[in-house]
């Protein structure tokens, strides 16, 4: 296990490192980042020479990717393109938390939900309540993100024009005058997003849930418990509800992908100050740099959560061996 | 299905290659039933027991077997399952709708009528769907940007699946190094977050032509079907007749064409089809969020993007284009369902 | 997991809603106390030095800036007004171009210590040290140096005659004794202090703290030399989406807003308690045409094809189709170098209405006849052109729709040919387009426009080059007579109105939004902002 461990950690170097490469030139390649100051006339042509010879950029790729991988290590991932003065890590600092609450809140969401409909489902297959749950799952798959979010800005609008009532805010993290965390006004502006962000969570933790739960409510141990003579529902919640959650760890784990994905969108949406804005802006303004740092710290978590999967199914499952 | 553009993973090839489904993905043959009755190799050991039962009732009581070809009867599965064939009518339509546009749609979707902007749908002068800002018929817009999405999603899927079938057959038939190498280039794919890594090809390709950006989706989303051929080569190759073949001197590529490649066009078709519906998402998010189809081309995610500035007065900008899509994702779902029963059937378990 | 466990879990679930729902009951934002301002900011300054190329956002002049006064600001109307100066500037001398500038006596810095022409000379070797990464040096970099007549009075001597030295001054003054001997490029990045760690101001406001993505808030500057603020605080909150703000305004959590024109705040019209200005700005949206290499149709190097393009738009309809919910009375812009709402206004584009059959006249005359597309076709060459603009422009989108309808109509075919800023603008560069929708951000002053519309001028990516217009341009940027000046470039432009090698299309409409008991709130469309008059805003 420690081996496979070593060995996976080594193997993502290099993945990462190729990663790293890709990305780097094909944001520097694309175009010029200083266009738009260039052809603004009354911008100082002095200027523009300083920004170049700063940060390199007349230098062929390579060695701008050698400058910037030097700022990476000495000096954490570096100045943005414009802005000398500013830490990229110090901006990351502050989106990363926003957009781990987000996350957070939202799978919370959905483990909850998920697993109740899916147990529910499998406990009471075929009846209208798994009809249903299956239907809705495939139409969680089927929605686009961005859409449910729309919608449901839409309703929550106009809910509050006809009634005059707010119980959910459709954009911002705080209102206007409070800066709060932890706060009620903080989880009224992210539930909207939360609930956009769960419903594909919520689809696939359902489904993998009712199928785990019907493997294993069909297992032999479960026969025995049953034949021992104890009731039901402590056969279905403690025993069988307990061996069909484990498999879920790696399904949770290896859906961060996907969520960095819809928290982008969601986000974007709902105008929330976190990790899916700033990596949209910077890209849109060809700042290479908060572009890759924002890759290298979303891949290097991407590699973790998978292999905290792989480590975990293993854990889980002793017939599985890795050689 | 991940709205990050790419299909779901398991967590090992050897091991699961759809969470959903708690299956080994091994796929051993079915051996030839005992009559010369030939149930051709297709699915997964559990059936094996059952069809050699069935062989042996249908035997005692002295009928025949009517010889029939793996195809027919995952047709027959197929057909029995009621909901995708009624998602494949309903796609069926919506792909008509798209395929013939110009005949369908009471306008062009780019007549602009400044005097009629923003109309409530309504069936005056057939805007069943209303108006946009200029006064475009909505109808007409999404029933071409229908076309326009089915084309990329489609051309998505036969890219990527052409991609990932030859990689994972090469890495699985082979194994060794180049199985290795391959397999740390899907994990490159696979390590960055999908929709990132598409915003940031679109910036470097240079958005705008529909080809362009199935493209761009195409070098994404082969991954998974990497992987699930890949797991089947590995263990198909070890397979007698593979051995047999191999005696007789057939090349590499000819057994892997015609011996070990029909046993997996299951999972194949299978993926296919739900990479259509995922391409479909990817793509209407893509192009919502400006990085995806540029006007002219209608595009439903384009759609979307330009209603939302108008939603809280004109609801109707939004909400069609989305329920296109999801309409469409649902039924492409569903009949990738059907299939799924239909070509693998050990998964009957997990189905509604 | 236990029965309990699960009614424990559930037990929680629904407390946390109800808690949410509870919240949202009572949860109505506080009310500002009276005498604060909470501002919707749709842009947050990267960082605060407004001089440099990284803060160069009118949102830091907007908010941070109302710290750092000037010596001079733009008015509503165009004019430019003494602030800190002690009236107008005097030219003194023609060679050299020389300034007298004279500071209000009372003009001071926060910590007491007085505005004296140091301050002056200090603002202008910034500006100009090419270690600095400043966003433009026009103007400065032609002051040959400064000379201090007394502590309040500079004489500014240039090397060259600068036309537009009035708009030079309108840029903030920045304190010597607090900034000497820092590095430019990064000590003001976060705040205005000075080297006790005290808050620098001149202005009205001082800056009193900067929460990255949150706030930023300003309050009373009690050294303040002039009329006294009524207003003790204002709270900018950032609100980058639009959606945001039209929620924070209607919602009140936001007492005024001054968003980009969009389409969806007409849902703010018709608001109770709401007030609207709006009035035509200082971005100064155009249509190239390129004339020469590059363009992929040659018939755009014959004026009469480009004057028929103009004869098929009709601009009226599409401004009043884009704006009709912002701002009806918005105009057609009609001059290149001067804005409708300045007195040297001259409308030469005027006789560009829809025209059709003078559009068929000018085919006609050439022998074009109309293909089966209804397209004109001239010798073989169809009269198709490309035409783009910065796609994800809601707005340039719209019209570029609405202009290619019209002139499909009359026979000329509009490729679209748009795509994202960071692609659009190096192919302008290139010089490879046909017809272009952008802006130039005018600042009222027509010091420049040479380099756009003269011969080889650096931003001339038309390939037009007409001696007479470059000759006149060249000459009013040298010529110091406001009248003479004004004079000089309305001939240029009246001469660009026959050559047609642009199309001047809008000018971008401001749009201000605010609480009805905000009072002394007044648009200023210019770079200056709605925040230039901070000190005459009250609030009931």
């Amino acid at each position: 296990m420690v081996t496979f461990i070593i060995r996976r950690v080594l193997y993502s170097i290099p993945v990462l490192f190729a990663a790293s490469v890709l990305i780097f030139s094909a944001v520097t390649v694309v175009g010029d980042p200083l266009a738009e100051l260039k052809q603004n006339p009354r911008f100082s042509r002095v200027t523009v020479d300083r920004i170049i010879e700063r940060k390199h950029l007349d230098d062929p790729i390579p060695v701008q990717y050698a400058y910037w991988a030097r700022e990476v290590v000495t000096d954490r991932f570096g100045t943005p393109l414009l802005q000398p003065g500013d830490q990229i890590w110090n901006d990351l600092k502050r989106v990363i938390p926003h957009t781990l609450q987000l996350v957070l809140l939202s799978e919370i969401f959905a483990l909850f939900i998920g697993i109740g409909i899916g147990v529910y489902s499998a406990i009471r297959q075929y009846s209208v309540f798994d009809y249903a749950a299956t239907t809705f799952s495939f139409v969680g798959f089927a929605l686009p993100v961005f859409w449910l979010a729309l919608m449901l800005q839409i309703l929550f609008t106009n809910a509050f024009l006809k009634w005059d009532v707010r119980i959910f805010y459709t954009s911002g993290l705080n209102s206007a005058d409070t800066t709060c965390t932890f706060c009620v006004d903080r989880l009224q502006h992210l539930a909207i997003p939360a609930m956009t962000l769960c419903v594909l969570s919520i689809a696939q933790y359902g489904r993998f849930m009712r199928a785990s739960m019907l493997e294993v409510v069909n297992s032999d141990y479960v026969r025995t418990a049953r034949a021992k003579g104890l009731p039901e529902q402590s056969v279905t919640l403690r025993h069988a509800l307990r061996n069909a959650l484990i498999p879920l760890v790696t399904v949770v784990a290896l859906n961060f992908g996907a969520l960095i994905g819809g928290a982008v969108i969601t986000e974007t949406i709902f105008g929330l100050d976190g990790m899916g804005p700033y990596f949209i802006n910077n890209l849109l303004s060809q700042d290479v740099y908060p572009v890759m740092a924002w890759l290298m710290v979303t891949a290097t978590a991407i590699v973790t959560f998978n292999l905290l999967a792989d480590v975990a199914y293993a854990y889980i499952d002793p017939r599985i061996r890795y050689d | 299905m991940t709205d990050d553009g790419k299909p779901r993973e398991g967590a090992h090839d050897a091991v699961v290659t759809d969470p959903t489904d708690r299956t080994k993905a091994e796929i051993p043959a079915i051996e030839v039933g005992p009559d010369g009755a030939t149930i051709m190799p297709a699915s997964p050991a559990t059936e094996g027991a059952v069809a050699a039962d069935e062989l042996a009732i249908v035997h005692e009581h002295g009928l025949e077997l009517k010889s029939r070809s793996q195809w027919a009867y995952a047709r027959k599965r197929f057909l029995r399952h009621r909901l995708a064939m009624a998602s494949l009518i309903v796609l069926i339509i919506i792909v008509c709708a798209g395929l013939f546009a110009s005949v369908i749609a009471p306008y062009t979707y780019d007549e602009i009528d400044l005097e009629n902007s923003l109309i409530a749908p309504t069936l005056e002068d057939k805007h069943f769907f209303g108006t946009d800002f200029q006064g475009r018929d909505y109808f007409s817009r999404i029933v071409y940007a229908i076309q326009t999405s089915i084309r990329v999603a489609f051309l998505v899927a036969i890219l990527s699946t052409l991609i990932g079938t030859t990689i994972g057959a090469i890495a699985g038939y082979y194994g060794g190094w180049t199985d290795n190498l391959l397999m740390r280039i899907t994990d490159l794919v696979l390590t960055l977050p999908g929709l990132a890594v598409l915003l940031t090809a679109a910036a470097f390709l240079g958005n705008g032509s529909q080809y362009r950006v199935a493209v761009i989706l195409a070098l994404l989303f082969w991954t998974g079907l990497a992987r699930i051929v890949r797991g089947s080569f590995l263990s198909l190759r070890e397979k007698e007749y593979v051995e047999a073949a191999k005696a007789v001197g057939s090349g590499d590529t000819r057994i892997m064409l015609r011996h070990i490649l029909p046993n997996v066009v299951g999972p194949i078709v299978v993926n296919a089809t739900l990479i259509v519906g995922i391409a479909i998402l990817t793509e209407a998010a893509l192009s919502f969020l400006g990085f995806g189809i540029q006007p002219p081309t209608p595009a439903l995610g384009k759609l979307i993007s330009d209603g939302q500035e108008l939603q809280d007065i004109a609801w109707w900008l939004v909400t069609f284009p989305g329920l296109t899509i999801v309409l469409t994702v649902l039924c492409i779902n569903f009949i990738g369902d059907g299939l799924r029963d239909a070509l693998d059937p050990t998964q009957r378990r997990t189905r509604a | 997991m236990h029965r309990g466990h699960f009614r424990l879990l559930l037990g929680v679930m629904v407390a946390a809603m109800s808690l949410a729902i509870a919240g949202a009951a009572g949860g109505a934002p506080q009310r500002a106390n009276a005498g604060s301002v909470v501002f919707g900011a749709e842009q947050e300054p990267p960082c605060l030095n407004g001089a440099l190329a990284g803060c160069n956002n009118t949102w830091t002049s907007w908010t941070a800036g109302v710290a750092l006064a000037s010596l001079y600001i733009v008015k509503p109307d165009f004019s430019i007004g003494p602030y800190m100066a002690n009236g107008p500037a005097r030219v003194t001398d023609r060679s050299p171009f020389t300034l007298l500038v004279r500071i209000k006596p009372r003009a001071r810095w926060s910590d007491g210590r007085q505005v004296t022409v140091a301050d002056i000379n200090f603002t202008w070797q910034a500006r100009i040290n090419p270690q600095n990464e400043v966003a433009s040096r026009s103007g400065w970099d032609s002051i040959r140096r400064i000379v201090a007549v007394n502590s309040k009075t500079a004489r500014i001597i240039f090397s060259k005659p600068y036309a537009g030295w009035k708009a030079l001054l309108v840029d903030s003054i920045y304190p010597s004794h607090a900034l000497t001997g820092t590095n430019f490029n990064e000590v003001w990045n976060n705040n205005y202090n000075n080297k006790a760690g005290a808050t620098m101001a001149s202005g009205p406001m001082k800056l009193q703290s900067y929460t990255r993505g949150q706030t930023l808030v300003m309050v009373r500057n009690t050294t303040f030399w002039g009329k006294r603020p009524s207003i003790d605080r204002i709270t900018f909150r950032f609100i980058t989406n639009t959606d945001s703000e039209i929620q924070a305004i209607r919602g009140g959590e936001v007492d005024a807003i001054y968003p980009q024109p969009q389409l969806q705040l007409a849902a703010l019209r018709g608001q109770s308690g709401l007030r609207t200005q709006s009035r035509a700005g200082t971005t100064l949206e155009h249509i190239d045409i390129n004339i020469g290499a590059g363009n992929s149709n040659p018939l755009l190097g014959q004026r009469w094809f480009r004057q028929a393009i103009a004869y098929s738009m009709d601009r009226r309809a599409m401004v009043r189709q884009l704006f009709r919910t912002l701002n009806p009375n918005l105009p057609v812009l009609q001059n290149n170098m001067y804005t409708s709402n300045q007195r040297e206004y001259a409308g030469h584009f005027q006789r560009y209405t829809r025209n059709l059959s003078r559009v068929n006249a000018l085919f006609r005359a050439r022998n074009c006849t109309k293909g089966s597309d209804g397209i004109f076709v001239c010798a073989g060459q169809r009269a198709s052109v490309r035409f783009g603009t910065t796609s994800g422009n809601r707005l340039r989108e719209l019209a570029l729709e609405i202009l290619q309808a019209q002139a499909k109509a009359a026979g000329i075919e509009f490729r679209p040919d748009s795509e994202p800023s960071r692609l659009f603008f190096p192919r302008l560069a290139e010089k490879k387009f046909d017809l272009a929708l952008y802006a130039w951000v005018g600042t009222g002053d027509p010091a420049g426009w040479i380099d756009i519309y003269g011969c080889g001028g650096e931003s001339n990516y038309k390939n037009y080059c007409n001696r007479t217009v470059t000759s006149l341009l060249s000459r009013s940027d040298q010529s110091l007579v406001p009248k003479t000046r004004a004079s000089l470039v309305n001939r240029a432009d009246s001469i660009m109105a026959t050559d047609v090698p642009v199309i001047p299309l809008y000018q971008k409409p401001t749009y201000f939004v605010y609480k009805t008991k905000l009072r002394g709130l007044v648009d200023n469309p210019t770079l200056q902002g709605p925040t230039w008059n901070t000190e005459f805003w009250t609030t009931s």
